[in-house]
C-alpha cells in the first residue's frame, strides 16, 4: 500500500467525525422520542390553543371550526355529552371519563385533552401528534442536523482535517532530509550517516537503527578495503627483492622473461592498491584540479618510458588552466592508466596525444594503434578483461579503475575511433 | 660517490648494495634508524637511500629531525606504502625523491644520479652526458677537451637539460630559466634556442639527443648508437 499518511489520516478522521455526528444525532433523537421520551406538551398545548381559537358560532347558530386543511396534528371536538362536532381523518381518542385536562400516550400517539368554554359553547377538545411515525422521525432528525449539529460539526471536521494534514506534512519534513542524506551514502562516502537531530521522537529510533546498521556494514566494508591494501603492501617487499635479484642476473634470456613476469605481477599489485584507494576516494567540495597541469605532469612522468620504447607523447591544448572539481591524485592515476594503455597499443614510431579541452572540460588520449573492435567495446571496462589474453601487459584492471575514478567525479568515459586511425578515450566532465 | 642505504630487509638490501656498487657507488648499509644516526654522525655521504618502514621507528620522522637540524644531504625514499598520498607525505618530510617498491635498479640509479646532479650535489659541479662535459662553475661545455662556443642562454638551457638528463624538463621551467635574457625571449624563441643548441651539439658530435615533447617540454639523453 502506497497511500500517503496524509490521505490515511484524513480518511480516518472523516470516518470518526461521521460516526460521531451520527451517534450524536441518534442520541438526541432517542432522548426526545424514545420509549421514555417526554410527551410534547408544548406542541399539544399549542394545538389545543389553536383549536380553541378557531371555534366560533356561525350565523346559522351552528358551531364552526376554522383550521387549515393540514394543521400538523389530528383533532376531535365533542360536546360535553360526547357528541362529535368536528374531527380530522384519524381523530385521537376521546378524553377518558372525568378528565377535564391532561395528556396521555397511546401507542405512537400522544394526545392532549382540554375542556373549554369557547365561542361555540362548552366543548371537549382533543389533539393528537404522532411521534414515532416515519415522517416525524426523519424530519426531526433533519432539522436537528441542519439547525444545530451541522454549523458546529462541519467547521470542526474541516479544521481537524487541515490541522492533521499540516501536522503530518510538517512532521514528515525530516524524512526528505533523511532521504537526501541517504542518497549521499556511497562506497566512497561510507562514513556518512543519516542526520538524527531535530527529528520527531517517532523517527529517532528508526534513524538510530539504520545508522547502527550502516556502522556495521561500514566496518565490514572497511575491513575488506584494508585487507586489499594490506595484502598489496605486503606483496611489495618480496616483489622488490625478486626484481632486485633479477637485475643482478644480467641480460640472459631467462632473466628477461622472468623480469617481464615480475613486472606484470608488480603492476597487478599496484592496481589492486589503486582499487583499494579508489574505494576510499571522497571528493571534498572545495577540491579543484587543473586538467592542463595534470596532462603535462602525466606526460612528463611517462615520456622517458615512451622514448625508451621508441614512442612519443604530446600534449595538446594545455596552454591555459582548465579547472574542474576533482581529486588531483585519482585523476592523475586515471590519466596515467589511459596513457600507459595507449603506449601499449600505439605503433612504434608514433605519438600518443593527450588532448585537453576547456568547454566542456575533457581529457582525451589517442593512440595510433589498431583501435578497438566494436564487439569488444562493451567488455572493455570490466575488471580483469583483456582483448588479447596472450598479450602479457596489464592485468585488465586499468580501464575499470579509470571508469570508477571518472564515475566518482560525475564524469563519463567514452571510446571512439580517432580521425586517421587508432583509439581515442575521453574523460568528459560536467561543465 | 658514497651512499648510505637504510633498509631493514636483509635480502633486498644485499641486492640493492650489489646493484648500486655495480653502478659505481660506494654503499654503506644499515638496518636500523639508530645505526643510520650513528653512520651520518661519523661519515659524510653524498646521498641517502631511506626505507620509510623501519623496525625502530618511522623513516619519515627520522628524516624530519635530520632536516630540522640543518642536514641537506639529498635523500631518496623507498617504501612499500605506495599510495599517492603517502608520496606527498614522504616529500613533505624532506625527501628529495620517492620510489615505490618494487623498483628496477636502473630506475634507482637514474634517480640517484639526478639527485646528485643538482646544484650543490656531488655530481653537480661537472655534468656529463654522452661525450659532453659541462663545468657548472666556469659555465663551459666541452667535447673531448674541445670547448663549445655557446651563448649564455644556450649554456643555461644546456645546464637545465643536463641536470635532469633522461627526464623531461617542462617548457615553463626552461622559459623561466631564459627570462633573465629577456631581449632574446619571444613567442617561439625557446624552440629557436633549442634548435640552435641541437645544431651546435650535433656539429661537435656531443652524443646528445634533445627530444622535443610537443606541449610538454624537452628531454636530453644519450644518442643511441
Amino acid at each position: 500500500m502506497n497511500q500517503s499518511l496524509q490521505f490515511r489520516l484524513a480518511w480516518r478522521l472523516a470516518l470518526v467525525f461521521s460516526a460521531v455526528i451520527l451517534a450524536t444525532s441518534f442520541a438526541v433523537l432517542l432522548h426526545r422520542h424514545g420509549g421514555n421520551a417526554e410527551i410534547p406538551r408544548d406542541e399539544l398545548s399549542e394545538a389545543l390553543d389553536r383549536m380553541a381559537g378557531g371555534l366560533s358560532l356561525g350565523t346559522d347558530g351552528k358551531p364552526r371550526l376554522d383550521l387549515p386543511a393540514d394543521p400538523g396534528f389530528e383533532y376531535a371536538v365533542e360536546t360535553p355529552s360526547g357528541a362529535p362536532l368536528f374531527a380530522s381523518a384519524h381523530p385521537p381518542v376521546s378524553a377518558p371519563a372525568g378528565w377535564h385536562e391532561g395528556f396521555l400516550r397511546q401507542g405512537d400517539r400522544t394526545v392532549g385533552f382540554r375542556e373549554v368554554d369557547s365561542a361555540a359553547g362548552k366543548v371537549e377538545l382533543s389533539a393528537g401528534i404522532d411521534v414515532h411515525g416515519q415522517d416525524g422521525w426523519l424530519s426531526v432528525l433533519g432539522s436537528e442536523f441542519d439547525e444545530e449539529l451541522l454549523p458546529v460539526l462541519l467547521p470542526t471536521l474541516l479544521a481537524a482535517l487541515v490541522i492533521g494534514a499540516l501536522t503530518l506534512q510538517d512532521g514528515l519534513k525530516p524524512l526528505l532530509q533523511i532521504a537526501r542524506a541517504a542518497a549521499g551514502i556511497t562506497p566512497a562516502a561510507s562514513e556518512r550517516r543519516l542526520p538524527s537531530s531535530d527529528l520527531p521522537r517517532e523517527l529517532t529510533a528508526l534513524v538510530a537503527a539504520i545508522n547502527a546498521a550502516l556502522d556495521r556494514l561500514d566496518e565490514g566494508f572497511r575491513a575488506q578495503r584494508d585487507f586489499t591494501a594490506d595484502a598489496a603492501h605486503q606483496l611489495r617487499t618480496p616483489l622488490a627483492i625478486l626484481t632486485a635479484h633479477l637485475d643482478t642476473l644480467g641480460n640472459r634470456a631467462e632473466a628477461a622473461a622472468l623480469r617481464d613476469d615480475v613486472a606484470r605481477m608488480s603492476r597487478l599489485v599496484e592496481q589492486l592498491l589503486q582499487v583499494a584507494e579508489l574505494e576510499a576516494l571522497t571528493l571534498k567540495p572545495e577540491e579543484t584540479t587543473d586538467l592542463s597541469a595534470l596532462a603535462v605532469e602525466v606526460a612528463e612522468a611517462l615520456a622517458p618510458l615512451a622514448l625508451a620504447r621508441r614512442r612519443d607523447i604530446a600534449v595538446v591544448g594545455a596552454e591555459a588552466p582548465v579547472l574542474v572539481h576533482g581529486n588531483h591524485d585519482s585523476l592523475h592515476q586515471a590519466l596515467r592508466n589511459l596513457v600507459e594503455n595507449a603506449l601499449n597499443h600505439t605503433v612504434e614510431g608514433t605519438t600518443v596525444d593527450i588532448v585537453v579541452q576547456a568547454r566542456p572540460p575533457a581529457l582525451s588520449v589517442r593512440d595510433r594503434g589498431p583501435g578497438v573492435a566494436a564487439v569488444d567495446r562493451d567488455k572493455l571496462f570490466q575488471r580483469f578483461w583483456r582483448a588479447d589474453r596472450s598479450n602479457g601487459r596489464g592485468a585488465g584492471l586499468g580501464l575499470a579503475i579509470v571508469q570508477r575514478i571518472a564515475a566518482a567525479h560525475g564524469a563519463q568515459v567514452t571510446l571512439d575511433d580517432a580521425a586517421g586511425g587508432g583509439a581515442r578515450f575521453t574523460i568528459a566532465f560536467r561543465e | 660517490m658514497r651512499l648510505l642505504l637504510v633498509e631493514d630487509n636483509d635480502r633486498l638490501a644485499q641486492f640493492v648494495v650489489k646493484g648500486l656498487s655495480d653502478a659505481g657507488f660506494t654503499v654503506d648499509w644499515v638496518g636500523r634508524l639508530e645505526e643510520a644516526g650513528a653512520a651520518v654522525a661519523t661519515a659524510t655521504f653524498d646521498a641517502i637511500v631511506l626505507d620509510l618502514g623501519m623496525p625502530d621507528g618511522d623513516g619519515g620522522e627520522w628524516l624530519k629531525h635530520r632536516r630540522a637540524s640543518g642536514d641537506k644531504v639529498p635523500v631518496l625514499v623507498l617504501t612499500a606504502r605506495a599510495g599517492t598520498s603517502d608520496k606527498v607525505k614522504g616529500l613533505n618530510s624532506g625527501a628529495d625523491d620517492y620510489l615505490a617498491k618494487p623498483f628496477e635498479m636502473a630506475e634507482l640509479v637514474a634517480r640517484l644520479k639526478a639527485l646528485l646532479r643538482r646544484p650543490g650535489g656531488a655530481l653537480g659541479l661537472t655534468l656529463e652526458l654522452g661525450k659532453l662535459s659541462f663545468d657548472s662553475v666556469h659555465r663551459e661545455a666541452s667535447v673531448a677537451g674541445r670547448s663549445l662556443a655557446l651563448s649564455r642562454s644556450e649554456l643555461t638551457l644546456l645546464e637545465l637539460l643536463l641536470r635532469r638528463a633522461g627526464r623531461v624538463v617542462a617548457r615553463r621551467l626552461l622559459e623561466e630559466g631564459l627570462y633573465g635574457f629577456d631581449d632574446e625571449v619571444g613567442p617561439n624563441s625557446l624552440e629557436a634556442h633549442v634548435s640552435r643548441l641541437r645544431k651546435k651539439l650535433d656539429a661537435a658530435d656531443a652524443g646528445i639527443q634533445i627530444h622535443t615533447l610537443r606541449g610538454i617540454g624537452y628531454l636530453a639523453g644519450e644518442r643511441a648508437g
